[in-house]
């Protein structure tokens, strides 16, 4: 599972690319780096497990659906998550994800808070093939 | 920026015109000195000439002093598109922070008698006002309470004794725009936003402790009853979560409906419909509740604040003053009637002089995504860094000719999160703060470093050209000697 920040991209808000042998390591690195942005994510226990299940017309828009889908219970549930055991799949013309986030309740006084996500923005967004499997670009509205 | 491509207006407004780039419907034009044009990114240019795209534009596609590269259109963009003729409303053109914006408390008390118990009072509005990612409201509204509020705005908040009715008319729109409409809202934002109502958010958002520096408007000041060494509050934030949701799915539905009407941008985060079709009304009657969530937002804040200050000095607020200046929006999309003068319509760089013949009245769709409002005798509220401090201005005549009444919004990023967290340690940057008179509590350390004062441009600067471009008039300076954040 790897990530890494990019420095030269965004001014005002956070850029990272992901790295994955498969789409659903992929899709694993990205929420993680996603996570660590606004939390110290070896801070967050696995304390419980929240059901994603999605679909969506390529693995493009599944993973921007997939980051927004954490950003949102971030905002509505208050959840951050560190673990992510994630299946993709083709059915006919649509691409499904289930995953289990394995993660806790935000709580100021136990986890290192950093930067809120607003949104995921399309700027710069997509998974490309590469030798190794995937990587994929993504810029966060923080 | 390169200045080869643009043709000089004035000394604070240049031109990029209609020829540079094959698709360009009207000019662009850009409110900036010299200095701060050089130092503006590539991404203005790129961006504020896609604008110029979208059908229905009237006049030019403007770029304030502190613009800088954003989703779409940048930030610092103003433009305006007129329905009659097709013109478009675009989410891309707004923002993710619907009615991200400022408000400005007064009040009674002088620096001498706040310094003494600044760590106090800080610190009591760091645990009052939720902060940070994950912030929980400390309001628990049903579904039905909350539809009520998107349509009602800060008026809602005020009825239910959370606010002063007199705060009502200190706020952009009242407080309320209308056109609010629940029933384009998603579910998921409505989860979203009934968790966060009350909150102050992260990033660059924040609650900060002022004293008036400067005056420059002794009689605007009067206005307002503002002297040297008082001491006021400001408060930068959002429609929070609610709004961001909301932002994320018209993008995502105007992206997919765009092609049907025709339209074809080089950006489709610029993504756009008529202002007159299904989707475009959907997202207004969306956007307005998102604003109007800001609006109350802010309102709540303030209640939380003036409890604080009461607390703190032992009177209540109102033996306090604590009154509200203004609340201003700057992520934003207004149904608007301007006067169109032959300056507003498109022109070449020959015909300079202009007949101020008045034109028809219109009602125009006017976009402005990291600007303000600058309406003639409005408070316009400018923020700067945290180390910088902040301005109020007031808006003119001139800013309804040439600008659609708008101006700048704050300075503007030079330097990225990551580039401020390399040069800048949190712990470090918190500690020389204090040492210089400003207390800061933040949930956030990295967050804080992001926001160091050398990640922005000079305030100064950008207000300088909007007070010689004559958008808004400089009326009192600001500085910071306390400050919260996520």
């Amino acid at each position: 599972m790897t990530y890494r920040f990019l420095e030269d991209i965004a001014t005002a808000d956070v850029a990272f690319e992901a790295e994955g042998k498969t789409l659903e390591e992929l899709f694993s690195s990205g929420a993680q780096a996603l996570e660590e942005v606004q939390v110290s994510t070896p801070g967050v226990e696995e304390r419980l497990s929240e059901t994603i299940k999605l679909e969506s017309t390529s693995p493009d828009n599944l993973l921007f659906d997939f980051l927004n889908e954490l950003v949102f219970l971030k905002d509505a549930k208050q959840l951050v998550f560190s673990k992510f055991n994630i299946k993709i799949y083709r059915d006919k013309d649509v691409w499904k994800l289930e995953a289990a986030a394995n993660g806790e309740t935000l709580n100021p006084q136990k986890h290192e808070l950093r930067t809120d996500v607003k949104a995921v923005t399309k700027h710069k967004f997509g998974i490309k093939k590469t030798d190794g499997g995937y990587k994929a670009t993504v810029v966060l509205d923080v | 920026m390169n200045l080869a491509n643009l043709i000089k207006i004035s000394d604070y407004l240049w031109e990029i015109p209609m020829s540079t780039k094959p698709g360009m419907k009207v000019p662009a034009r850009i409110f900036a000195s010299k200095k701060l044009l050089r130092e503006m990114d590539d991404g203005v240019f790129d961006q504020i000439t896609n604008v110029t795209f979208l059908p229905g534009l009237v006049g030019a596609a403007l770029a304030m002093p502190d613009a800088h590269w954003g989703y779409g259109a940048p930030i610092g963009a103003v433009f305006a598109t007129d329905p009659k003729a097709g013109g478009v409303i675009s989410p891309g053109a707004v923002g993710f922070d619907i009615n991200c914006g400022v408000r400005l408390i007064t009040t009674d008390l002088t620096e001498e008698e706040v310094r003494p118990k600044i760590v106090r009072l800080v610190d009591q509005l760091f645990e009052k006002i939720p902060t940070g990612v994950g912030a929980r409201s400390f309001l628990h509204l049903n579904e039905h309470e909350f539809k009520e509020l998107m349509v009602e705005g800060a008026a809602w908040v005020v009825n239910k004794d959370f606010g002063r009715p007199e705060d009502l008319r200190a706020i952009e729109e009242g407080g309320k725009i209308a056109g609010a409409n629940p029933a384009m809202v998603s579910k998921k934002a409505l989860e979203r936003g009934q968790a966060q109502l009350g909150t102050l958010g992260s990033g660059n958002h924040y609650l900060e402790v002022q004293v008036i520096q400067e005056i420059f408007d002794e009689e605007e000041a009067k206005r307002w009853n503002l002297k040297k060494g008082q001491v006021a509050v400001m408060v930068h934030c959002g429609s929070r979560g609610f709004g961001h949701q909301i932002a994320t799915d018209y993008l995502k539905i105007f992206e997919e409906t765009m092609p049907k009407y025709k339209i074809r941008v080089p950006d489709p985060q610029l993504a756009a419909a008529p202002f007159d079709s299904p989707e475009g009304k959907a997202y207004f009657g969306a956007m307005a509740a998102a604003a109007n969530n800001a609006f109350a937002n802010r309102e709540l804040i303030t209640h939380r604040i003036r409890e604080v200050f009461a607390e703190v000095f032992g009177k209540s607020d109102t033996e306090l003053g604590m009154e509200l200046v203004y609340d201003v929006a700057h992520n934003i999309v207004k149904l608007e009637k301007h006067q169109l003068t032959a300056y507003s319509e498109p022109q070449t760089a020959e015909e300079n002089t202009v007949s101020r013949t008045p034109l028809a009245v219109r009602q125009l769709v006017v976009h402005r995504k990291g600007a303000t409002r600058s309406f003639p005798g409005q408070p316009v509220i400018i923020g700067g860094s945290m180390e910088s401090g902040s301005y109020l201005l007031v808006g003119t005549e001139d800013a309804l000719k040439l600008s659609f009444g708008s101006t700048a919004h704050g300075s503007g990023r030079t330097m990225s999160r990551a580039a401020a967290k390399r040069q800048v340690r949190g712990e470090k940057l918190q500690q020389e703060l204090e040492k210089r008179g400003i207390y800061i509590r933040t949930t956030s350390m990295p967050g804080l470093a992001e926001e160091a004062g050398l990640a922005y441009k000079n305030i100064s600067e950008v207000v300088e050209v909007v007070h010689n471009a004559n958008l808004s008039k400089k009326v009192a300076s600001f500085a910071p000697i306390g400050n919260i954040k996520g």
